[in-house]
């Protein structure tokens, strides 16, 4: 293989790991606010993913397109442009959240808005200034569909909990736990889904390990 | 070599963990049999499903984190008898079973399990119980009203003293029915005279210390006699306050859990103290009913600060104290000569 | 002395009922995961106290201008956030200009304190509650002490999370995040039934 192709492989496998061993929350723990308080119904949690893809992508482009400038601009002057460009992705990403859902708006309430300064992009836009555009909109594409997973199975969980439905249809629940709709319920919901996590990974680490050795084993005995 | 209880070589107290919660568990007894005798069977069934529940998460939580299973600790045991006993006898059996798995999986296991928990669990499955089904936690069936020992209970229940204290009103019962605990209120801790002989025997036989208990009660005493929150006297107050309450059960059984006490007496009487301040307030302010357990969560957060600072003072305070006896006896010495 | 008193139960009011970190959950991730160092968080609290007072003053000012805009629900966010990048660009300048050295050590502390919830929430909310400018004041004010009394919180916390044994799975985020959560429930015994929305 050429040593071109496997640095394009490895860059690609490299932003594929923020998707579940890296993940930006549950991790990382970037973009809690939204994740804890936001997300208590399935609908909610798909509009905030909206949203942060709508506002993190175009940022991570645009930051690489300006690290391209000369170093003598100031760090905080790109700062500004890329807050002026999350706040004015705002207004598409409300529209389409709008088409969604009509009153998704009104029940996220500022959390939505709030999504345009996300502690993913704050951090991640002055290392992407080194990327090339491609590797920071795969990043950004990647760190959304972190995002999203993480933000989609702590809402359903959520919604599950405290109404006993998924996407506004009943389920087979018939015990509620109104209060875990409520901020202490997001925190706790977010810590444990945090904890699972990091439990299967270390899982599937030792699975690895074991089956690395194994096939050690049988190389040896060959 | 192994021995049943490992004990450090210089620990001659004949006390162990397991003596002090068996005495916790005889403590609580005569409550449950209190219960029974207002409610029936179900106030019994309802004590053994929540103990049932928390043996077996606690076994759960002990074995996914490859520990083996310690008969002697029955701390779970203590958890599942407390929690039933705030709440009302009608209370459907997943609002206990759901409390105390809440108490023993994400209060005592997160933070370590046994002696190390950073809140009471018991607390903290009452408070997510009142939060959550507040409208079946607080409405209580009468006394000798015989509630069926299973299944659902929906009718003749009604709101207690506590509710009209919590109102601003003063409440109509007797005052005699008040002291013997035949009112409207939660199952097990309506009766302060058995709550007395309770506290009285934990501190006889040294299962609690004196500390804590002294200073939480002083404090709210003398708050309930100066300070009412309803147009009565200062005596009646107390009363009233007192039986219908959840705080005199909570600063016997719920104050004192070793876990999250702090260490030293000093930093325990500050630790009681901080506890009764924050139930006046939360009492004053709050919006819930019953809210000892909320005020004791937020207490324990500064549990392990107490300790540190009552050390750092006690230190500076000796070093005045050697200062100023150098000084003196430096002064006589001078006087002398 | 009524205005008063009632400025005073405002800023006790964002001060607990509404803490930014306990009841909203705005800006938890500087409070957990951000590395400050030992005495950053503090200097971080209080900038953000000086910001959110600034921003959400801005915003009560605003906010009476706004109201008679077109579509100003999609027009409103974006209003708040170029004044947020505006005064941010200002400080930046200025403090370029005076204390080159200090802005050189401080500048991710100060990006991070700028551009969070809590400063957009501080804003948004005195819509939500229909403010003037001196009750926006007062009501950012508090927002950012609460964050300082979260941070002091969350200290005693981890003192005491510190020498318990955490099982290996939930070592660090995850138990202070239940540990948030459990401060919070038992904060929900002032607050009662309400969502924070």
């Amino acid at each position: 293989m050429q040593p071109e192709q496997n640095s394009v492989k490895k860059n690609l496998r490299k932003e594929l790991d923020l998707i579940f061993v890296k993940n930006p929350v549950l991790v990382t723990g970037l973009a809690l606010a939204p994740a804890v308080v936001g997300g208590f119904t399935v609908k909610n949690g798909l509009g905030l993913s909206l949203v942060f893809g709508m506002v993190t992508i175009p940022v991570l482009v645009l930051a690489s397109f300006l690290g391209m400038l000369s170093p003598k601009v100031p760090q905080y002057v790109r700062t500004i442009a890329y807050v002026v460009l999350a706040a004015l992705m705002l207004i598409p990403a409300r529209m389409l959240a709008s088409g969604i859902a009509p009153n998704l708006f009104d029940s996220l309430g500022m959390y939505f808005s709030a999504m345009a300064l996300n502690t993913v992009w704050l951090i991640r836009a002055p290392l992407c200034q080194e990327k090339k555009p491609q590797w920071a909109l795969w990043e950004g594409v990647c760190q959304t569909l972190g995002v999203s997973v993480c933000i989609l199975a702590v809402s359903a969980v959520r919604e599950l909990l405290s109404y006993g439905t998924f996407w506004g249809n009943p389920t087979f629940l018939s015990v509620k736990f109104p209060a875990m709709a409520y901020a202490f319920g997001g925190f706790i919901v977010v810590g444990v889904t945090a904890a699972v996590l990091r439990w299967g990974i270390d899982r599937v680490h030792d699975i690895a390990r074991l089956a690395q050795r194994q096939q050690q084993k049988w190389r040896v005995e060959r | 070599m192994l021995q049943n209880e490992p004990k450090a070589p210089y620990v001659r107290n004949r006390d162990s963990a397991f003596t002090v919660m068996m005495d916790v568990v005889v403590a609580l007894l005569p409550l449950y049999f209190m219960a029974f005798y207002f409610y029936g069977l179900r106030a019994l069934m309802l004590g053994l499903a929540s103990v049932a529940a928390a043996v077996i998460s606690d076994l759960a939580c002990v074995l996914l984190e490859g520990k083996r299973p310690y008969p002697r600790d029955i701390s779970s045991v203590v958890t599942g008898m407390i929690l039933p006993l705030m709440m009302s006898a009608a209370t459907p059996y997943y609002v206990v079973v759901s409390a105390s798995v809440f108490a023993i999986v994400l209060v005592k296991h997160v933070f370590g399990g046994v002696g190390q928990s950073a809140f009471n669990p018991a607390a903290a499955g009452f408070a997510f119980a009142a939060a959550c089904w507040p409208s079946q936690v607080f409405s209580y069936p009468a006394p000798f009203s015989s509630p069926a020992p299973f299944g659902a209970i929906t009718e003749g229940l009604a709101s207690g003293p506590a509710w009209s204290l919590f109102q601003g009103g003063v409440p109509t019962n007797d005052i005699l029915d008040l002291l013997l605990g035949k009112f409207l209120g939660p199952m097990g801790l309506t009766n302060i005279l058995v709550l007395a002989t309770c506290l009285f025997y934990l501190l006889f036989r040294g299962a609690i210390g004196w500390q804590a208990p002294a200073a939480f009660f002083g404090i709210m005493v003398v708050a309930m006699m100066l300070f009412p929150r309803i147009p009565e006297s200062g005596p009646m107050s107390l009363v009233y306050e007192s039986t219908a309450g959840m705080w005199i059960f909570g600063g016997i059984f719920m104050l004192n859990e070793p876990g999250t006490l702090p260490k030293r007496s000093s930093s325990r009487i500050a630790y009681g103290a901080l506890a009764a301040i924050f139930t006046i307030l939360f009492q004053r302010f709050g919006r819930v009913e019953q809210t000892f357990a909320f005020a004791l969560l937020l207490t324990n957060v500064f549990g392990f600060t107490f300790d540190r600072y009552s050390e750092r003072l006690l230190r500076r305070l000796r070093r005045v104290y050697l200062a100023t006896r150098t000084k003196l006896s430096e002064k006589k010495s001078a006087q002398r000569a | 002395m009524n205005t008063l008193i009632g400025l005073f139960t405002l800023l006790l009011t964002a001060l607990v009922l509404e803490n930014a970190i306990f009841s909203r959950a705005l800006d938890v991730t500087a409070l957990l995961v951000i590395p400050f160092g030992k005495k950053g968080i503090w200097l971080f609290g209080l900038i953000l106290t000086g910001i959110t007072a600034t921003a959400s003053l801005i915003a009560g000012i605003l906010n009476p201008v706004m109201s008679s805009w077109e579509n100003v629900q999609y027009l409103r966010p974006v209003v708040y956030i170029v004044v947020l990048a505006a005064l941010y660009g200002v400080t930046c300048l200025v403090l370029n200009w005076r204390k080159k050295d200090w802005f050189h050590d401080y500048n991710t502390v100060l990006t991070m304190a700028f551009f969070n919830c809590a400063v957009y929430g501080a804003m948004a909310l005195t819509v939500y509650s229909g403010f003037n400018w001196l009750e926006s004041l007062v009501y950012g004010l508090g927002l950012g002490l609460s964050f300082l009394l979260a941070a002091f919180l969350l200290e005693q916390g981890r003192r005491c999370m510190g020498i318990c044994n955490i099982p290996k799975a939930f070592r660090g985020l995850p138990a202070e995040l239940v540990y948030v959560g459990l401060v919070s429930l038992s904060l929900y015994g002032l607050v009662g039934h309400q969502l924070a929305a």
